[in-house]
């Protein structure tokens, strides 16, 4: 049964690292409106929330980073859809750190539970 | 199937091997026509279907002009225009959008990947006729004037039952639920069949651009629907039974449904998008005659696109009270959006420009896509900043925004495809004249309404007001967009002209009249029900450019299949990354079991919109039966060895292969599941963190006893069909059906343990929101639980009789599958139900 997955399992390896993005946005989305909600977190004092959302985003963004070096360096394949894989899974891993890096400018600009 | 054994096949001439082929997948004539699943037949009458719809939509849009042309016009009563609205956005999304690319998808892609049909054509009958009576609900309503009239979004409060005591909120509900049953069924079809069912060669990078659009749209469908299916079945419960998840005074929350409704809503929109755009990625390099630019690219984009738009949905909400920091992720997520679709527009231009465009109708009609759809990107910018959505929120300004979108990005490509693939439908070819005329009078009427509509928004006009006063200003541009309206509506009914007159009249055209490249031109037009005489091995995107005499030998036979045997409609099934054949499939004929299951679900649907819940039972119970019945017949009956498939290959029958496309059915089912039981934790959760009168007034009782009859249930059943599973291979068919028996009667006791926690230890589910979600909760585990001993009997079954083997064995792959989600699934509802109760 492994084996019968192992193709299915490269398929999902192309979208690993947006896999990651939608952690980080569900994650901070979730945490902050958490944090707002239940009175942990205010305006007035806003610097913890700030940082717990600040490392969570930047693990995420870490982990991301790692993905695609990780896709990188993963060997040449010596076939025509083996290249295409790649070339394509190294380019959304990109694209998704990228994402995730994006997703943390809020942080600096923008009240929390303002 | 008509044969068991696989036979021997008879060498035939090309007008044999037509006739052949066209006795074997033709679709039976007179009555007979009700039973067809052929992929071409249900597909044309998705499309057709959807264009009706599209008409009855576009005349109710041609009642809002007439009521909105001028100030305090009594066309219209507040009421019927509430259900006008109404009506005009959820026909022209839920009836027309979506399933016109079902219809698309459901025609083309099997030919463009040059395969004979999809992997379930059953499973696409069926969602044609649930899309039919589903739709159909929703417009015997309106002619009743019990139409829905909450906004084609439903929000709550205003959809609930205080504010809207009549059936129509409830045939929303309904009638949009039955057409999102055949969305996913669509879904999971077009996953399997693009992983799975191409024809030989066809690795991932050689396959058509459609293709890969169509694939990234199914994944959207599958993860975007059944949060409104979720949804919509809270509200239903909520207005049937009181059980109040969205009453703030109880514990429930309005948000809930908003969020519910745009994680579903917000990627609608590129699901409606992409589509069209894969159409242009089409048409363009044919009628400019350069290949598409940056084909990698867009793959990559689209997959972004298809990713990041589910992280917009909230983009909607702006204008609730949500924290601004949490608004700035999804404005963030909103402008990152941009990039994929910019990625794909440059590379469009780019193809543009290093070819030589022929201006044909599809090109022109790629014009009017590309400047409408640039300026609905552009406005979706503005109204991605949030203090500018403040401003422009609910007013006509957004009405244009959507309109340059939709329109943009899905009609006018669609326009674009439909004058692309005429000659494919029927075999002939249209005369510019009309057509250009038409496509004149669309861009000059769509923009003289919309555009101006900018400002009417911009001046502070809200959408959805039935009339004006003379003194705001509005009526000059109103007026306008009204007549511009008219001459719009003139333009779609000369294209509809246009259209059967080239079927009817059309001068009859030779194959591949635009000299295209991908394989859906190399057969012939109308294409037969078989599509291809044989399946070809594929080397490159553009097979028929490499080798124009393709599709001469693939009639005669000189590909994979090409000689008929046994009575079998065969497919060829292949390795999903690089597309060397694996598998035949053999596909089911003609059966009106999707028509029956259909016409249950319909009675399960009818009935409760008619609170007659006594007759929703029996009808579900129709459903188990005529899906029982549905599934009999698959497979075989006898164990066979591999068959021959042309050019020297063989390969297994697909009920002997370790991973047929029943198994990827299955796994794509158990995902979109996954989706709607994750929405369901996390509604759990959000009305726990941020709706008003948490925590509960009462929690379910502390008590071990329910809970570990679950967990003896999952542990039984798990373990035993493992047990089952090892029999079976084994050989030992006899302790491999009492481990079924025992897997069947874990399932049942799950059920009973679950449906115990509502019965006996939770607060009334009218109570509170707690108390509401947890007997949703339980209902589902319990749900689950039936069917894991449904799926354990029918198995049961199935080896009784002899349809299965040590090698004939997808059900137990199925079965565990199931198991294994069952018990994901069960143990986080068990934490969800009682760890409250025991943290506390």
């Amino acid at each position: 049964m492994k084996s019968l997955f192992r193709p299915f399992g490269e398929l999902l390896a192309l979208v690993g690292a947006l896999v990651i993005w939608s952690f980080a946005f569900v994650g901070l989305y979730g945490v902050h409106g958490t944090a707002c909600a239940s009175g942990w977190a205010s305006p007035a004092d806003p610097w913890p929330l700030r940082m717990v959302l600040i490392f969570l985003w930047l693990g995420m963004s870490v982990l991301s980073g790692l993905y695609v070096l990780a896709m990188w360096r993963r060997g040449r394949s010596d076939t025509e859809p083996g290249h295409f894989l790649r070339y394509a899974t190294v380019a959304v891993a990109a694209v998704g750190a990228v994402a995730t890096a994006w997703l943390g400018a809020p942080l600096f600009l923008v009240r929390v539970c303002a | 199937m008509s044969d068991q054994t696989p036979g021997v096949a008879q060498p035939l001439t090309a007008i044999g091997r037509h006739k052949a082929l066209e006795r074997l997948w033709g679709t039976p004539p007179g009555w007979g026509a009700l039973s067809a699943v052929n992929h071409s037949t249900v597909g044309r009458r998705f499309i057709i279907t959807s264009f009706v719809f599209f008409l009855i939509g576009g005349v109710l849009a041609m009642l809002i002009r007439a009521q909105l042309a001028g100030p305090e016009t009594d066309f219209l009563s507040a009421a019927a225009y509430a259900q006008v609205f109404t009506m005009h956005g959820t026909v022209m999304m839920f009836l027309f959008a979506i399933p016109a690319i079902e219809g698309l998808a459901l025609y083309m892609l099997p030919k463009l990947m040059g395969a004979r049909d999809l992997a379930f054509p059953r499973l696409s009958a069926f969602g044609y006729w649930c899309y039919l009576f589903g739709g159909s609900i929703l417009i015997l309503a309106l002619l009743a004037g019990a139409a829905p009239d909450s906004g084609w979004f439903m929000y709550t409060p205003l959809s609930s039952k205080p504010y809207s005591p009549g059936i129509n909120s409830d045939v929303w509900l309904i009638g949009v639920t039955f057409v999102e049953v055949s969305a996913v069924c669509a879904a999971v079809e077009f996953m399997t069949t693009v992983l799975k069912i191409r024809t030989g060669g066809m690795a991932l990078h050689r396959m058509p651009i459609m293709v890969w659009y169509l694939w990234v749209t199914a994944a959207m469908m599958l993860f975007g629907f059944p949060p409104l299916i979720l949804g919509s079945v809270l509200l239903e419960l909520e207005r049937a039974f009181d059980w109040p998840f969205f009453d703030p005074a109880r514990g429930g929350s309005p948000l809930l449904w908003q969020h519910l409704f745009w994680l579903f809503g917000h990627p609608e929109v590129y699901i409606i998008f992409l589509p069209g755009a894969g159409i242009i990625s089409t048409i363009l390099p044919v009628f400019t005659g350069q290949k598409l630019v940056g084909y990698a690219w867009i793959v990559v984009a689209l997959i972004a696109l298809g990713f990041i738009s589910f992280g917009i949905w909230a983009h909607h909400m702006f204008a609730t009270g949500i924290p601004h920091l949490s608004l700035a992720f999804f404005s963030a997520a909103s402008t990152l959006v941009v990039i994929p679709t910019a990625v794909q527009i440059f590379a469009w231009l780019a193809t543009l420009l290093s070819g030589k465009p022929r201006i044909t109708l599809s090109m022109l009609y790629f014009y009017g896509f590309l400047s409408t759809f640039v300026i609905g990107g552009l406005s979706g910018v503005m109204v991605a900043v949030v203090p500018f959505d403040w401003q422009a929120h609910d007013t006509h300004f957004i009405v244009a925004h959507l309109h340059y979108v939709l329109m943009g990005g899905f009609v006018f490509p669609v326009l674009a495809g439909i004058y692309y693939w005429l000659p494919h439908f029927t075999g002939r070819k249209h005369l510019e004249g009309l057509g250009r005329t038409a496509f004149a009078l669309i861009m000059i009427g769509f923009n003289t309404a919309f555009l101006p509509m900018h400002l009417t928004g911009l001046l502070g006009m809200p959408r959805r007001v039935f009339t004006y006063g003379g003194e705001m200003g509005w009526d000059l541009l109103n007026l306008i967009s009204s007549i511009a309206g008219f001459i719009l509506a003139i333009g779609f009914a000369l294209v509809v002209v246009d259209i059967i007159q080239v079927a009817r009249f059309g001068r009859r055209t030779r194959r591949n009249p635009w000299g295209a490249g991908t394989l859906e031109w190399g057969m012939p037009t109308p294409s037969p029900a078989y599509n291809i005489g044989s399946q070809p091995h594929v080397s490159s995107r553009d097979p028929l450019e490499d080798d124009p005499g393709l599709p001469a030998a693939l009639a005669r036979g000189e590909g994979y299949l090409g000689q008929p045997r046994s009575g079998w409609r065969e497919t060829l099934s292949v390795h999903m990354l690089s597309g060397e054949p694996e598998q035949v499939v053999l596909l089911p004929g003609p059966t009106l079991m999707p028509l029956w299951t259909a016409l249950a679900t319909g009675l399960f649907f009818v009935s409760f919109l008619f609170k007659l819940y006594p007759l929703s039972a029996v009808a579900f119970i129709l459903i188990v039966i005529c899906v029982w019945r549905w599934m009999w017949n698959s497979g075989l009956r006898a164990d066979a060895g591999p068959v021959e498939i042309g050019l020297g290959r063989t390969a297994p029958l697909h009920p002997t292969a370790a991973d047929p496309p029943t198994l990827w059915g299955m796994i794509f089912t158990l995902m979109a599941n996954g989706v709607f039981f994750g929405a369901l934790v996390f509604g759990y959760l959000f009305l726990w963190v941020v709706a008003p009168n948490w925590p509960p007034p009462a929690l379910l009782a502390r008590e071990p006893v329910t809970p570990l009859i679950v967990l003896a249930g999952l542990a039984t059943g798990l373990s035993s069909v493992w047990r089952a599973t090892r029999a079976n291979a084994q050989g030992r068919a006899g302790d491999s059906r009492v481990w079924l028996m025992v897997s069947a009667g874990a399932g049942a006791v799950i059920a009973g343990g679950a449906l115990a926690v509502p019965t006996f230890t939770a607060p009334p589910p009218g109570s509170h929101a707690y108390g509401a979600a947890v007997t949703f909760i339980s209902g589902y585990l319990a749900f689950h639980g039936l069917i894991a001993a449904i799926l354990a009997a029918y198995a049961w079954a199935r080896s009784r009789d002899g349809w299965i083997s040590a090698q004939r064995a997808v059900e137990f792959s199925a079965l565990r599958l199931w198991w294994l989600y069952l018990a994901v699934a069960g143990l986080i509802s068990l934490a969800l139900l009682h760890g409250p109760a025991w943290l506390t």
